[in-house]
């Protein structure tokens, strides 16, 4: 109880500028996503999107001596990409963003472990003839991941940081032609940031 | 002879003549078969320009009396005709012509509906669904008699998109 009061008044402080122990941060990295679909047609095929480049930013607050709460939005931007044995085609250009609350907890110095929660949103760049066709959907999304933190002079800190995510796929259109239940699709990035305090 | 756009060559350039409603049910009929389709395996625009055209959609019998579409049983107001010319060498030489013609006589409900189940059904030869189907709930069934592409038009439109073609189109000018 204790514990979770601690996190709503850290969640509140967030919303406070310039709190002494809330960070800003920007990120940029690399993602890799498994397939959306896999489905045969002729031959089987699957559809993916490219390893896509990422930038994000997200504040941070000390909750205690040990964790720490953020709150973020990431945007990756690739290729969604059929593949099967005769052919690789682009479907269509896709933006994923991917606003997360995250709690973070110190393991040793410089050393850090997350938990993530938050949402995908599929932004294609049109609908016709995809499988966004009927609408792109907002998923719930649960992560984790390492970091590593270091000075780099003054107040910055230069975070490398490794995560994974996972969320359940399906589109409206993919339910319309049968295709029943959700694809489990993994991500996997790295990326390398910057900080400062508000 | 297996013929289908490939991937480099889409969106397809549609030139629908701008008389009535023609620009309107090419539209829609593009709608219609690109809704078919999941993987991105076709795309179709409408563009003003005939000459870079990949497929043209002309009318014949003048301007054709305005109505909405309804869902009245269908009446045969209407034929169309597409013609995909191939050289000896399998390319297929742009542009695919599509013809619809209207009948006078008919009311114009009639003529309307039709002319939008024909265009529809034109545009699928275009896509490459090059034979009619024996199933009258079928649009590519020889005379239309629904607006809209079946399940088994869905079907026969994924397979020939996945399958290996072995009629190439011409490189655009």
């Amino acid at each position: 109880m204790a514990r979770a009061a601690r996190l709503l008044v850290g969640f509140c402080a967030l919303a406070l500028p310039a709190a002494a122990q809330t960070r800003i941060g920007l990120q940029a990295g690399v993602i890799a996503t498994s397939p959306l679909v896999r489905d045969s047609i002729v031959e089987p095929l699957s559809v993916r999107p490219d390893p896509a480049p990422t930038i994000g930013f997200w504040l941070e607050t000390r909750l205690d001596a040990t964790y720490r709460l953020g709150l973020g939005l990431a945007t990756a931007w690739s290729r969604l990409a059929r593949r099967s044995p005769s052919e690789t085609v682009e479907v269509v250009p896709l933006t994923v963003w991917s606003p997360a609350l995250t709690l973070r907890r110190d393991l040793r110095p410089g050393v850090s472990a997350r938990a993530t929660l938050g949402a995908m949103v599929y932004d294609p760049d049109h609908r016709a003839g995809t499988l966004f066709s009927q609408g792109s959907p907002v998923i719930p999304v649960v992560g984790a991941g390492l970091s590593y933190d270091r000075s780099v002079g003054g107040d910055l800190l230069l975070r490398i940081d490794l995560g994974y995510d996972v969320h359940r796929f399906t589109t409206t259109a993919l339910r319309d032609r049968g295709f029943s239940g959700e694809r489990a699709v993994h991500r996997v990035g790295v990326s390398v940031g910057v900080s400062r305090t508000l | 002879m297996v013929f289908h756009w490939p991937a480099d060559r889409l969106p397809v350039r549609f030139y629908a003549q701008p008389i009535g409603a023609l620009p309107d049910y090419v539209r829609d009929g593009l709608a219609g078969w690109e809704a078919q389709f999941l993987y991105g395996e076709f795309t179709g625009v409408v563009s003003t320009d005939s000459l870079s055209a990949d497929v043209r959609v002309t009318l014949d019998g003048g301007v054709p009396p305005a109505a909405p579409l309804t869902t009245a049983p269908p009446i045969d107001a209407c034929d169309g005709r597409t013609t995909v010319n191939v050289t000896e060498t399998d390319l297929l030489v742009s542009p695919v012509l599509v013809r619809v013609r209207w009948f006078p006589g008919f009311p114009a409900s009639d003529v309307a509906n039709c002319l939008a189940r024909v265009t529809a059904h034109e545009l699928g030869h275009a896509l490459g669904l090059l034979q009619h189907s024996d199933r009258p709930t079928d649009l590519m069934f020889g005379v239309p008699a629904v607006r809209e592409p079946s399940a088994r038009d869905r079907a026969t439109v994924q397979l020939l998109y996945h399958t290996k073609a072995d009629i190439q189109p011409a490189s655009r000018p």
